[in-house]
């Protein structure tokens, strides 16, 4: 059971790099929040990563997973919603990155 | 729901591990073809339907296999090879069709059934049933 990195409240930036957009190969995070900030609303615990699991492994050591809420207005260009709506998604933390402005928010191990 | 036997043989090696290589023609905004949030599209069909038969069965046959007593691949495998699917097979089949089309490929990738087998099978129901 892996430590968790980030605490409630963290901010957070999902991952955007070119190697995340590979079209095989199982991911669990949308393209539409890649790139985008967020903070973290709770840790659901640690789970076996299913990006893993999908080639037959074991998906092992668990990973934690966090609900990251973001606002729709960052998410969407002319969202026409209220500005307080907001999106929440479950996210492995490998696809997480600080934003270094969390409080509480612990440094990843060695 | 119906597929040719053409139509489900396609199966070929799937990647071992991820290629840690952005694909070529890589632009910045790829996505694969599952990853549709967000993208435009038409207005959400809300009207409830019956399932088919064959439907039913799809599902109960996925099911199974997935039970942990027997565990012949899991939910993660099962979504990878969905995902995995050729664009213009993905695109033509609905819902339970990729279901059956997944089965498949999963059956032959663990080595429970060859190809051969399931194609020689679909050949003699189509000669028996028309």
């Amino acid at each position: 059971m892996a430590e968790p990195r980030f605490a409630v409240g963290a901010r957070v930036q999902v991952r955007h790099l070119p190697e995340d957009f590979r079209t095989e190969g199982h991911m669990r995070t949308p393209g539409y929040v890649r790139g985008q900030q967020g903070w973290v609303e709770r840790c659901h615990g640690s789970f076996p990563d299913p990006e893993q699991r999908a080639y037959g492994r074991d998906g092992l050591p668990a990973k934690p997973l966090y609900l990251v809420r973001f606002r729709q207005t960052d998410l969407w260009p002319g969202y026409g919603g209220v500005a307080a709506d907001s999106l929440a998604l479950d996210i492995f933390e490998h696809w997480l990155e600080s934003m270094g402005l969390g409080p509480g928010e612990t440094a990843r191990g060695a | 729901m119906s597929l040719s036997t053409h139509e489900s043989n396609f199966c070929s090696p799937l990647p071992a591990d991820f290629a840690d290589q952005p694909p070529a023609g890589y632009n910045g905004t790829m996505r694969a073809m599952h990853d549709m949030g967000g993208l435009p599209a038409g207005a959400v069909e809300r009207e409830e339907h019956d399932s088919s038969f064959a439907e039913r069965r799809v599902d109960a046959l996925m099911s199974l296999l997935m039970a942990p007593d027997r565990a012949i691949f899991n939910v993660d495998e099962m979504r990878r090879t969905i995902e995995n699917l050729p664009r213009e097979i993905y695109e033509r089949h609905d819902y339970y069709e990729r279901w059956l089309l997944t089965i498949e490929r999963l059956l032959v990738e663990k080595g429970v059934l060859t190809r051969a087998e399931i194609d020689s099978q679909i050949a003699a129901m189509e000669r028996d049933h028309g």
